[in-house]
């Protein structure tokens, strides 16, 4: 009787189409240079260097001595742990703003005031509500004396609103109306809050309209439109150029719609975004419409009174052939993704649909991040909505249990049944996104090297006899090479795989037959 | 009865005579005065408008300015960027960077908006200099004396204009002589606004390691805000004003990832 053993492998160093022996020789020299790379690493460790400026002319990084600027301080230690890049707010006197994570040096020399972050957010930096006539803003009091000289207002600071939603909420919630004064020996009127009128030696009527009759002023209708500032909708404008109610073409002539404030609910169409609509202008940008001058190119309709229309902002046939409207957001992805079926070169994108555009965002590359879409049920359908956030497939190959692998709410793995990889027996965990690799250069020869595998099987041929397969025969046959490829290729970019444009790459994936005995 | 009458007719027509004199002198008056204001500017020696020193300085700088703003726009603020990211043929600056994997950026511009301003007026003093000296010496063609001292220029960005200041203390005399201690230049831009965006970008980029587009997209609806990441975690962050076309370039690497396996 003899026995002679057969060494079946299954390698997929990479996807570099190189010949094995040549692969062999650069895995060892690999693994002798990251040997080499990791004591010089250690060495580089011991002498790390936080660089108060780099010679590159970057703040506060670690880097080695060699490349720190000499006319900047430098120390033998991580920048978390020295005191000359500590990082604060630096705060900017001529704006009112305050950038963070900002190294003290760094702040002075652009002309700031650094303020450590340990102390907490400096006096400042906090933010309070910034009243600018009919509309607010959500920032620090300096900021807030700048915006209000500059539209000639008197600083109205807010510190007792805490948010910023608040803020607008009061914005809103200001009287409106009717500023009636004298001018020119003539009796005008400007529609603004009651904080502008009261620095003038004028009259405020609340919620009434500039045309209203009653108040003598020389302003009347007129049938002109205009679109106002920080508003959604189309307004009509009295003769003064004072905005006054929602555009709606069939009270043009109602003299009680030129008289007092119309509300928006009380307005034409209110339920509706009025997209395109030639008589009524209650647009509504979260809807996705907003007022803009009537573009024939842009708008389907002309406007049947004034120039100024509710245009449609959402987009029609985009990249996957489907409409979305303003504000949705979607995932694309590059083929085949999820279950480690992704390409090589593949990522994962989310768009956008904003003001009729469609704005593209790749997610991280080497499919760092992935894009995850859901949907919002709103009177007018679905609202989807996407966006990129890290792929957590890191610690999928230690789990050793479906349980652990499946477990979405720490990790983004798939459990493979039957599939083994080094000690499992019942199955393996794999990335459900695999991660892209730099399959171009060595690094990615021992993360592919891990989905090796080789198996001994037994021949026995007794005398008289063909010799005859006794043990791990199973390895001999095509389904356990197909798995051994599948293995490398659910690690990531590994074994014989198909790019993303669809060429596929075989000279990753190699199986050899030894004879030993 | 009738002397007294005769009289007092002779009085009557005396004192209309009196009026029609006053009458006549105040008339001369007020026409020598009219004419005296019409003529006055045509009488003294002004300078050609081709030559005013405002609208000379303003069309000789504002290309040099335009050419600036466009070039720093593309670039993340700066006309020769320090740290740069290369992206489709151009260098980038980062304004918030660190070389680390796993940790957010080290702001490296905190006050962008008075870093753009050091830039520009870097860029156009010289050409400022040359203008003055352009228009002292067409001036000095037409017959005037010119004096000024070296020009210095400051760049104000505004919410919906650049300013230049030019203090140059410029003396013109040709008869009589007509000072001017400092020019004013507006040109339109919406340059701040970009910046104040790209400032609240960086913000983000160092407190939580990344920014959403579409918020600041839902915010300010005449802007578009796109994002690009590269390789080994870096960002390009393109904003652009709708209708203009202009752009605001920058680069930030906060927060990135190792490609594949850490061993």
């Amino acid at each position: 009787m003899e026995n002679s053993l057969y060494l079946q492998q299954g390698v997929c160093p990479g996807l570099q189409d190189m010949s094995f022996k040549m692969k062999k020789i650069i895995f060892i020299l690999f693994v002798m240079s990251l040997i080499l790379l990791s004591s010089a690493f250690v060495i580089a460790q011991e002498v790390s260097y936080c660089c108060e400026k780099t010679k590159a002319g970057v703040w506060c990084q670690d880097e080695s001595k060699d490349k720190c600027d000499p006319n900047y301080r430098a120390t033998p230690s991580s920048c978390q742990a020295t005191s000359f890049c500590r990082l604060g707010y630096c705060y900017d006197s001529q704006e009112g703003l305050c950038a963070e994570n900002t190294p003290q040096k760094t702040c002075e020399e652009s002309g700031g005031v650094w303020s450590d972050s340990t102390q907490g957010v400096p006096p400042q930096c906090e933010l309070g509500c910034c009243v600018l006539g009919n509309q607010a803003s959500f920032v620090s009091l300096v900021r807030c004396k700048k915006l209000s000289a500059s539209l000639g207002l008197s600083t109205d600071f807010r510190t007792d609103v805490d948010s910023e939603v608040a803020c607008i909420a009061l914005a809103q919630a200001q009287d409106k109306g009717a500023c009636v004064f004298e001018s020119d020996f003539q009796r005008t009127c400007k529609f603004e809050t009651r904080q502008e009128c009261s620095g003038k030696n004028a009259t405020f009527y609340k919620d009434f309209l500039c045309s209203a009759e009653e108040l003598g002023t020389n302003c009347g209708p007129t049938d002109k439109t205009t679109c106002a500032t920080g508003k959604d909708e189309v307004y009509f404008v009295d003769s003064c150029g004072n905005p006054a109610n929602i555009y709606d073409a069939s009270r043009i002539n109602d003299k009680s719609y030129w008289k007092k404030v119309v509300k928006k609910e009380e307005s034409c169409g209110f339920n509706s975004n009025n997209a395109n609509s030639a008589s009524c202008g209650n647009c509504d940008y979260l809807g996705g419409t907003m007022c803009k001058q009537y573009n024939r190119n842009k708008d389907s309709i002309r406007p049947s009174k004034g120039e100024f229309i509710c245009r449609d902002l959402s987009c029609k046939n985009t990249y996957n052939g489907n409409d979305y409207r303003h504000g949705e957001s979607w995932c694309v992805y590059d083929g085949e993704q999820g279950n480690g079926k992704d390409t090589v070169g593949s990522r994962q994108w989310r768009h956008i649909c904003v003001a009729g555009e469609e704005v593209l965002e790749p997610c991280a590359d080497f499919r760092n991040e992935v894009c995850i879409e859901g949907a919002i049920e709103t009177s007018q359908g679905k609202f989807s909505q996407a966006g990129c956030r890290v792929n957590r497939w890191q610690d999928c190959i230690a789990q050793g249990s479906k349980d652990d692998c499946e477990n979405t709410d720490q990790r983004d793995c798939i459990w493979k049944e039957g599939i083994r990889l080094g000690n499992s027996t019942e199955g393996t965990c794999f990335p459900n996104t695999t991660p892209g690799l730099k399959f171009w250069d060595e690094s990615s020869a021992p993360v592919c090297g891990q989905a090796s595998k080789q198996c001994v099987v037994t021949f026995e041929k007794k005398i008289g006899t063909n010799k005859k397969c006794v043990d791990n025969c199973e390895c001999l046959e095509q389904s356990w090479i197909d798995e051994a490829n599948q293995v490398c290729n659910l690690i990531g970019d590994c074994g014989s795989k198909k790019n993303y444009i669809g060429t596929l790459t075989t000279g990753g994936f190699e199986s050899t037959t030894t004879k030993k005995g | 009865m009738k002397r007294g009458k005769a009289h007092s007719i002779g009085h009557w027509r005396k004192m209309k005579r009196g009026q029609i004199a006053i009458f006549a002198i105040i008339a001369i008056v007020i026409v020598a005065i009219v004419l005296i204001l019409l003529l006055y500017p045509r009488l003294r020696p002004t300078i050609a408008e081709e030559t005013n020193p405002e609208i000379f300085l303003k069309t000789c700088v504002g290309d040099r300015l335009e050419e600036g703003i466009s070039m720093l726009s593309k670039k993340g603020g700066s006309i020769d960027p320090v740290y740069t990211l290369s992206y489709q043929g151009e260098k980038i600056e980062y304004l918030c960077y660190t070389n680390h994997f796993y940790k957010t950026c080290v702001m490296q511009q905190p006050l962008l908006k008075q870093h753009v301003e050091y830039e520009i007026n870097n860029y156009i003093s010289p050409k400022v200099e040359e203008c003055v000296t352009n228009l002292a010496d067409q001036l000095k063609s037409q017959g005037y004396e010119v004096s000024y001292e070296r020009p210095k220029t400051t760049i104000t960005i505004d919410s919906d204009a650049i300013s230049g200041e030019i203090d140059l203390n410029l003396a013109v005399k040709k008869q009589e002589s007509q000072t001017y201690d400092k020019i004013n230049l507006k040109f339109d831009s919406d340059l701040y606004n970009m910046i104040m965006i790209a400032s609240s970008i960086l913000n983000y980029e160092a407190r939580y390691g990344d920014s959403d587009i579409w918020t600041y997209m839902m915010y300010y609806p005449n802007y578009k805000v796109e994002k690009f990441k590269q390789d080994e975690g870096s960002k390009i962050y393109i904003i652009t004003n709708r209708d203009s076309g202009k752009q605001f370039v920058f680069a930030t690497r906060s927060l990135s990832w190792p490609a594949g396996y850490e061993f």
